[in-house]
């Protein structure tokens, strides 16, 4: 399996599990692997990120992704039980959207691009 | 639901603000070096270039003080040009010169002050880099660790210079054995990243004093004989301290004019546990960063004159160290508790704190900051007092051949005390 596959994993099971900190019991991770990019969603029906979160989330997702950071410290995420490495996130993936809706829960996705894809390619 | 069908909202551009005076922080850190340092050789070109050739020469194997071979000028200059080497290769391969890179340039500019030269980095990098094109990787993916890793510098001088292999088949060897020592590494650094599961800051030290036992044990077992003594500048603090004071000073000024918000950002640093990855810059922004660099950097000073500690390159190595990773996970809340477990024990046992492993340890100690952020102070006061003890048995393992000896020694007090630490706090909290 190939490290941008996995450390998109690692993103989802992060996510899962600051929503789970934060009092969800009724997330769902869905991926969708593509040869050029991939994307995680992670949503929560019984939970809806407050703003300040929001704008947590949108901070930490606003810079550019760092692969010299992510490939090395990327096992880090999701080592914690009783803290978050979303810091960490901002490193491995990109925001593509978050949802929040009254009564409907919190949706986010982050996407990857597949460096191995683009190693290929090149060659 | 398709993912791939979704649009893209990402905003524009989205290259942090702060990129460009964190990048020039970093190029006029090295460019400050040098300057000093021809300052120091009186701008005279034939005493840096022939201290730079002493340096070059050397065997490197730990404590190896640059000011002591080659003088003060020659050492810093060396520092510099080191830090801008470093700051060339991450603008080359397009990292963004964020709270790592700091930490980097500031560690390898610290080390070229006892260790590493302009010969004995590169063939450690470029193993690193072949893993990683065997590994199908784009190259900036592992720079860090190829970064942090020249601290198995010493495996190359010592190999070229240090064991008598004629010319020029001792260059060749030192190459290969750089090469193989970079390529180990990296699968190497990311295994111990579990182990200390970024509790110890200085990781990648971890991991090479594992590369650097196994290559020490090798060379032991074939009755390979070393060269490279011990060297140690007994200097006091005029020369250097009002250097490094007007460049802490400037530090926080800059910070403080660049980022109005900078003391509230400072505050929101000093409230995290510091623990990898603590990207300051990115988090914070660069003001508070800087304010934080520039305290740290007055704080450890202050421990070295408080504890009447020689102003040499590996003090001063030290000491640019901690500046760096105060972009990296360090600040005073954390950092100092290990510092002063230190303190108190190099003082109550026979090591005593003005040797050069303590004074060493002293600051080199804070790679434990995030036990004391995370667990609280009392713990990494402990932690501090343990680094102390095995700071100075774990060095005979690799005998000197990796140069962040505290961060192989760091790594094993957070292997040892973040499962207890964890256990402990997982009973006290089923217990209330």
């Amino acid at each position: 399996m190939n490290l941008d596959a996995t450390q998109l994993m690692r993103c989802g099971d992060e996510l899962a599990k600051y929503f789970y900190q934060h009092g969800s019991r009724r997330i769902r991770v869905s991926y969708d692997f593509g040869e050029e990019r991939s994307f995680c969603a992670v949503s929560a029906s019984d939970f809806q990120l407050g703003e300040e979160d929001q704008a947590r989330f949108r901070k930490i997702f606003s810079g550019p992704i760092q692969p010299e950071i992510a490939s090395y410290y990327g096992s880090l995420a999701g080592r914690k039980r009783d803290s978050s490495e979303l810091d960490l996130l901002g490193t491995m993936a990109e925001l593509e959207d978050l949802m929040v809706t009254e009564g409907g829960g919190t949706q986010i996705v982050v996407s990857r691009r597949e460096a191995e894809y683009f190693g290929k390619k090149r060659k | 639901m398709d993912l791939s069908r979704l649009r893209i909202r990402r905003a524009a551009g989205g290259i942090d603000a702060d990129a460009k005076l964190i990048n020039r922080t970093a190029l006029g850190f090295a460019l400050a070096l040098i300057a000093f340092g021809f300052w120091k050789a009186g701008f005279d070109p034939a005493v840096v270039i022939r201290g730079l050739g002493v340096i070059v020469v050397q065997p490197d194997i730990l404590i190896n003080d640059y000011v002591a071979r080659a003088g003060l000028g020659p050492a810093f200059v060396n520092s510099g040009l080191l830090a801008l080497s470093t700051w060339a290769v991450l603008r080359l391969v397009g990292v963004l010169i964020s709270g790592p890179a700091l930490a980097t340039i500031f560690t390898v500019a610290g080390f070229a002050l006892f260790g590493k030269s302009a010969f004995n980095i590169w063939p450690i990098m470029a193993g690193v880099m072949i893993f990683t094109k065997v590994e199908g990787r784009p190259v900036k993916d592992n720079i860090i660790v190829a970064l942090f890793g020249t601290a198995l510098a010493p495996i190359v001088s010592e190999v070229t210079f240090g064991i008598g292999i004629p010319a020029p088949w001792n260059l060749v060897s030192g190459i290969a054995a750089g090469l193989a020592a970079g390529f180990f590494l990296t699968p190497v650094a990311r295994g111990a990243l579990d182990f200390t599961r970024g509790y110890n800051l200085y990781n990648v030290g971890f991991a090479s004093g594992f590369v650097g036992t196994v290559t020490m044990s090798v060379l032991r077992a074939f009755e390979v004989p070393l060269s490279g003594g011990f060297a140690w500048a007994e200097s006091g603090p005029d020369e250097i301290l009002p250097f490094l004071a007007l460049y802490f000073a400037s530090m926080i000024v800059l910070g403080l004019v660049e980022d109005e918000d900078a003391l509230g950002g400072l505050l929101r640093i000093f409230g995290t546990t510091g623990r990898l990855v603590a990207d300051y810059p990115r988090a914070f922004g660069i003001g508070a960063t800087l304010v934080n660099m520039g305290l740290m950097g007055f704080i450890s000073c202050m421990l070295v004159l408080a504890t009447g500690g020689d102003w040499n390159g590996p003090v001063v190595g030290g000491i640019f160290t901690v500046v760096g990773f105060a972009a990296f996970g360090k600040h005073p809340l954390n950092a100092l508790p290990p510092m002063l477990g230190v303190a108190l024990a190099s003082s109550i046992t026979h090591y005593g704190l003005d040797s050069p492993g303590s004074q060493l340890a002293l600051l080199f100690s804070a790679t434990l900051a995030p036990i004391s952020g995370a667990y609280g102070p009392i713990a990494g006061f402990a932690a501090g007092i343990l680094h102390l003890t095995l700071v100075h048995t774990v060095g005979h393992l690799h005998g000197g051949l990796d140069l962040y000896n505290n961060g192989f020694s760091g790594g094993m007090v957070a292997g040892i005390m973040v499962p207890m630490l964890d256990w402990i706090k997982e009973r006290t909290r089923h217990e209330s």
